[in-house]
């Protein structure tokens, strides 16, 4: 199956020079890699590799160069299907680019204001490498005038523990790493954001680095992710003493779950008092998807701007208890 | 070209393409009553589309045999997977 075999950074690597010559490249480079697919799976690898790194500016491109393909034609269905996937399919005056700054982590900016105006995301993948969703619907929701995003990729599938590819074999030091690649502090604020087995992660990077906000959307409590690491022979007392640290400023942490689901459930509730967080459940969610619910319910880019806004919304703020629960619509 | 695969071949390959899609569901106690040689329902296993896709592009990796995400719902058990997986096989080597 070498057909399918590719990193998406060969595909959009910006050897052309503007913007619309890279767009025209990488859809050329597109065409030619899906032409070698003899299967319907040898075709899935690689647009699912290309909806975790894709931009909201390429699916539109590549949108309406396929659309006068014919009707049958696999690559048209595709980018119509994740076209439909767009939140708001808005056409910014500055738009998000790539930059990958490693294999493991890529970065999302524009040419539009400075650090000191936006809020740097560090995103913390789950077992697909994306936050449950394509990478461009995510993207799609945020101004990229208020927000860069570097997308963390755990290519071993560790929870990050044997770090991030280009960055370090470890956590610690692939996140020493990244803030020789970018200064959290020249930012206006700084949030750490991961889904599902991202979400502890993010938690932990948060402390670590001293960041405004962690978000754990779906993640998991520390014995799993401990006993986990033990038998991937790395020691978990590092982790373990970074969770009991309290550094000041300590930075807000939210543990978001989906009511409905009892592992999640369960998890954040476990987490909730070995670390100062808030709890905040999802209701009318019963898988272990928050961000796919939110997409499918059309609420993705008002839920996003409730995580990552410069204030925690009031029902966010609050923190949840088994008596009253709020409803984060 | 495909290759020849056998009952216990199949299996690990199933084992294998779970941990890779289903990595949450797929969890500890399924993973030994898998290996104990219980047949898993794939409904219970709780996979989304992508979930299927990176399923069936593990085991078309693994052995060359092309099993589609729309035929995973006919097929509901890891079983019937299997079972797919050794006749798809054999039936190629008949060519042969």
């Amino acid at each position: 199956m070498s057909a399918g075999a590719m990193h998406p950074h060969a595909l959009f690597r910006p050897h052309a020079s503007s913007a619309s010559q890279r767009l025209e490249q990488a859809l050329r480079l597109y065409r030619k890699r899906i032409g070698r697919c003899r299967t319907e799976n040898q075709r899935n690898r690689v647009h699912i590799a290309l909806e975790n790194y894709m931009t909201p500016l390429e699916v539109r491109h590549f949108a309406a160069a396929l659309a006068t393909d014919p009707p049958e034609s696999p690559s048209r269905n595709w980018i119509a299907g994740l076209n439909a996937l767009m939140p708001t399919k808005r056409v910014r005056p500055a738009e998000f680019e790539r930059r990958g700054v490693v294999n493991g982590a890529t970065l999302y900016t524009a040419e539009a204001g400075s650090p000191k105006e936006k809020t740097l995301v560090l995103a913390f993948g789950g077992h697909f490498h994306r936050l449950m969703v394509p990478t461009p619907s995510v993207l799609d929701c945020l101004d990229p005038t208020l927000f860069d995003v570097i997308l963390l990729r755990d290519f071993s599938r560790t929870f990050f523990a044997k770090g991030i590819f280009g960055l370090g074999d470890d956590f610690f030091a692939a996140i020493a790493a990244l803030r020789r690649h970018v200064d959290p502090g020249s930012y206006r604020s700084s949030i750490a954001l991961g889904s599902s087995a991202g979400g502890l992660p993010a938690v932990l990077a948060a402390i670590l680095l001293r960041l405004k906000r962690g978000v754990s959307v779906g993640g998991m409590d520390f014995p799993y992710f401990a006993g986990k690491l033990d038998g991937w022979g790395v020691s978990a007392q590092p982790y373990a003493e970074l969770l009991a640290s309290r550094p000041i400023p300590f930075p807000e942490l939210l543990l978001v779950y989906c009511g409905g689901h009892e592992i999640d459930a369960g998890a954040a509730v476990a987490l909730h008092p070995r670390v100062p967080s808030r709890l905040v459940e999802i209701r009318n969610c019963k898988g272990h998807g928050v961000f796919p619910t939110k997409l499918r319910q059309g609420r993705l880019p008002s839920f996003l701007s409730k995580l990552l806004g410069p204030q925690p919304a009031p029902e966010l703020a609050a923190t949840i208890s088994h008596v009253a629960q709020e409803q984060l619509g | 070209m495909e290759r020849a695969i056998r009952a216990p071949r199949a299996r690990d390959v199933v084992f294998e393409a779970l941990k890779t899609a289903a990595p949450q569901t797929f969890d500890d106690e399924l993973r030994r009553a898998f290996l104990a040689g219980t047949s898993l329902k794939l409904a219970e296993l709780d996979m989304d589309s992508l979930a299927k896709m990176e399923f069936c592009i593990a085991v078309e990796l693994a052995t060359g045999i092309t099993l589609l995400p729309s035929q995973l719902s006919e097929l509901a058990s890891t079983d019937a997977i299997e079972r797919r997986l050794c006749e798809a096989a054999v039936s190629l080597k008949a060519e042969e």
